[in-house]
């Protein structure tokens, strides 16, 4: 029998009798045991083995306080109740065992992890954070979206009562004598000379001359007698709608009465719109047909018109429209550092928003960082690769097979991903979770340089000969290792040397950039002074 | 603190409340005021439930706050009745779970009624917690999340909707019922992994949708994982799809060993929890059954 792990007092609802039994419950590393504390009932000793639970749980109900049941295969359900300590403790004692059951019965003896589990164990709680933080992101934008829907509501609500208070007082002011001139106590603004149709349909036949005069307080309307057809007050205005640069209408609404409205033609209205749109601010909209978009787009967009506006130029001279062309045109490795920020991305934007990705975000930094410098690394690299000769040279084997089971199949899929051509934002992800992986991979293995590492990279290239770019990064800012596919090569960077064993750190000391040159089966490390 | 004086001074409020409400049902009371005194001993029977509440004693706050609810009702000041019960509700529950269940379900009742649908939703999500968390009833816990899921959906809050039948399908695999579980984890998964934001949680919906195909049979699993690959090609590159690869392999060859190295492997890296660790303890259990009861 196993020793006892621990044990506490208290009591068990034995089911067959139908009652609560005082006793102990001990613990041991593959079994629940419980054994009453009166002699007398020896035998009703329980014995259950922990693989035969399905479920441990606290439960009370009005009856039973705080219980922890645990639930055997075939839907028993063993009660113990006023533990002590309490139940709580005493259930995660248990859970713990019981969860270690999962993992028991193997021969393997218990190792440390490595670095590259470490470091993918970092990199999946990470993905882990991210994904939470997705998730609450978008339950906040969700509930932002709701604000606004409410607000919008409670505008409209507003409005509403607004428009009733206002036909109450207007209903008080018609009772008392209209005060003379009271209108023209309200200072003008300008005043611009329109056509207008009652209505507000251009095709109308009513259709009268006059003008508009723009007053602090309101909008009028009067004939070609200066007599006053129709005063807006600035609050009763409800929409402004801009057909053309020549061409509003002018809209009352009514609840239960037609709306009132004018559409004025004025040449001048330009000046006048000025006006209205800072009168009005949000009551001017610009209709759907405003022709002044639709000169301008006609222009723009008609392939015909961008043929003609190049056979304008002299033979000889660029026109602009191709010169812009050539600046933007974009070069292959331009491309793929594009391609690479964009897969971190996302990374940046879970980052921004919560704190616990801070140490990702560094990272991505990091990355980001040295895949815009690895033009210009690469460039010294070719060049010191070929005028090598004050630097001390190291060249190893690659050492048979390896256990990389993790490396490989990164690579391969990112090999596949490659093929399909990774456009949609599926792959995007997909490659960016890649990234993440082999990245690890690179961190966690490229630091030391061990001839286990060095044996799995170079199997992964013979399996895979279309790996285009892996971007590794050591943590804590020391390295950064590149694998380009034009001359098989892999770049280290070593920025101090503080992490790494002593053999090279004489070799690496004083800032040393590292050129891996790499065959078939095996590669040469050259260091380089600076 | 001594609150023993706010208690007793609440006690006294509530006595002179009873006697308004008494007094405004009288005929002679109806016809000077009846409606204003209500009123008061609204406003009353709060200040007594606010009193109580620190003194700590959480069911006569509780029944301060339903009688002033109620007489809210009377009024028909029914956004007051719903706030009442659910403040009732809230000092229920730290005492009386049953009848904080009962105001909170008064409250939702009122607010479905006024067509406030989510904050009927967030209510129900309340109840099911109580249910989870006090009183232990999961089938309980699971209809209320059901109901708050439905009330989300239809005011357009998928993502809240989703949280809470995410919580349903988790209860419906522990009380083994699988295709339900199963169901929602394929919709969830199905609706998120389009979503820029939610795509990196699709893995795990995915994940947990095979686990339960794997407990009900291992043929299933196997179609399912790869439906759910070719659907959502991220999975495929998953430590949760490799996981479940290898529990498939190992469970063919019925190897409990096997099952329990990957097991082990994954829970290293990233720790299981409780969930998952059950359902993978259940599938085990299907490859050592034998094993299991000779022991």
């Amino acid at each position: 029998m196993d020793a006892p792990v621990h044990s506490w007092s208290c009591s068990y609802y034995v089911n067959s009798a139908k009652r609560w039994v005082s006793g102990r419950l001990t613990l041991t590393a593959s079994a629940v045991r419980f054994s009453p504390s009166s002699g007398g009932e020896v035998g009703a000793v329980l014995l259950l083995p922990l693989s035969r639970v399905t479920h441990i749980n606290t439960e009370s109900s009005c009856f039973i306080f705080s219980a922890v049941t645990l639930q055997e295969r075939d839907t028993l359900k063993h009660w113990f109740s006023s533990l002590k300590p309490s139940a709580g403790a005493v259930f995660h004692v248990l859970q713990h065992f019981w969860r270690e059951t999962l993992a028991q019965h193997t021969h393997s003896t218990h190792t440390p992890l490595s670095r590259g589990q470490r470091l993918i164990s970092m990199v999946s709680d990470t993905q882990h954070t991210l994904a939470h933080t997705g998730r609450a992101l978008s339950q906040q934008g969700e509930q932002f979206q709701h604000m606004i829907h409410q607000l919008d509501k409670m505008e409209s609500d507003l409005g509403v009562a607004d428009k009733k208070c206002q036909s109450e007082l207007s209903k008080a002011d018609n009772k008392a004598p209209p005060p003379e001139g009271s209108a023209r106590t309200s200072k003008e603004i300008l005043s611009v000379p329109v056509v207008f149709y009652r209505g507000g349909d251009v095709n109308a036949a009513d259709v009268n001359t006059g003008s508009l005069a723009l007053l602090v307080s309101a909008l009028e309307l009067h004939d070609a007698n200066s007599r006053l057809v129709y005063r807006f007050h600035k609050q009763e205005v409800d929409e402004i709608r801009v057909h053309g640069v020549c061409d509003i209408s002018v809209r009352q609404r009514h609840i239960g009465k037609p709306d009132v409205c004018f559409r004025l033609l004025s040449a001048k209205m330009a000046e006048a719109l000025c006006v209205l749109e800072v009168q009005y601010k949000k009551k001017v909209e610009f209709a759907r047909d405003y022709s002044g978009f639709q000169d301008m787009s006609s222009d723009d967009i008609t392939p015909g018109s961008m043929a003609s506006c190049n056979a304008e130029f002299p033979a000889g001279d660029l026109p602009p429209v191709q010169l812009h062309v050539q600046q933007n045109a974009v070069s292959q490795e331009e491309a793929q550092e594009l391609k690479q920020v964009l897969e971190q991305t996302p990374i940046i934007r879970g980052n921004l928003v919560l704190g616990p990705c801070k140490e990702q975000w560094r990272r991505t930094e990091k990355i980001l960082r040295n895949v815009s410098n690895e033009e210009c690394v690469s460039r010294q690299m070719k060049v010191r690769a070929e005028g090598q000769s004050s630097g001390s040279e190291l060249r190893v084997r690659a050492q048979g097979q390896s256990s990389g089971s993790e490396q490989r199949v990164g690579t391969q899929s990112q090999s596949a991903g490659h093929e399909l051509g990774l456009n949609s934002s599926r792959k995007t992800q997909e490659r960016k979770t890649q990234h993440v992986f082999n990245q690890s991979i690179a961190q966690g293995e490229t630091g030391d340089l061990t001839a286990e590492t060095r044996g799995r990279t170079s199997q992964s290239r013979q399996k895979s000969k279309s790996v285009n770019t892996l971007t590794g990064y050591r943590s804590g800012g020391k390295a950064a290792i590149c694998y380009t596919e034009a001359g098989h090569e892999m770049m280290v960077e070593q920025q101090t040397a503080g992490d790494c064993s002593e053999s090279r750190r004489s070799a690496w000391s004083g800032g040393v950039i590292l050129c891996v040159r790499m065959t078939a089966d095996c590669f040469t490390v050259r260091t380089a002074s600076l | 603190m001594d609150n023993s004086g706010k208690e007793k001074e609440a006690i006294q409020l509530v006595a002179e409340a009873d006697k308004k409400v008494k007094s405004s049902g009288s005929f002679l009371g109806g016809m000077f005021g009846g409606n204003h005194k209500l009123e008061e001993a609204c406003e009353m029977y709060a200040r007594a439930a606010n009193m109580f509440k620190m003194a700590k004693n959480w069911t006569a706050a509780g029944s301060a706050f339903c009688q002033s609810a109620r007489l809210h009702m009377q009024l028909q000041n029914k956004h007051d009745s719903a706030t009442s019960f659910v403040d009732a509700g809230n000092a229920f529950k730290k005492a009386d779970p049953q009848e904080a269940i009962n105001c909170l379900n008064a409250a939702i009742d009122i607010y479905t009624d006024m067509g406030r649908f989510t904050i009927a939703a967030k209510h129900h999500i309340t109840i099911a917690e109580v249910y989870e968390a006090e009183l232990v009833d999961i089938e309980k816990a699971i209809a209320h999340y059901e109901q708050a899921a439905d009330y989300y959906k239809g005011e357009e809050s998928n993502s809240s909707a989703n949280k809470c039948l995410l919580k349903v399908a988790s209860y419906s695999a522990q009380l083994e019922q699988y295709q339900k579980a199963i169901e929602i984890y394929e919709q969830v998964g199905t609706n998120t992994m389009d979503n820029p934001l939610l795509k990196y949680s699709a893995k795990e919906y995915f994940f947990k949708a095979s686990l339960c195909h794997f407990i009900v049979d291992e043929l299933n699993a196997k179609l399912a994982v790869e439906k759910y690959e070719e659907m959502f090609p991220a999975f495929s590159d998953s430590r949760e799809c490799k996981l479940l690869k290898k529990l498939l392999e190992a469970h063919e060859e019925q190897n409990a060993e096997a099952f329990t190295e990957a097991v082990k492997e994954f829970d290293s890296i990233s720790r299981l929890d409780q969930w998952l660790t059950t359902m993978l303890l259940r599938i085990k259990k299907t490859i050592q059954g034998d094993e299991g009861d000779l022991k």
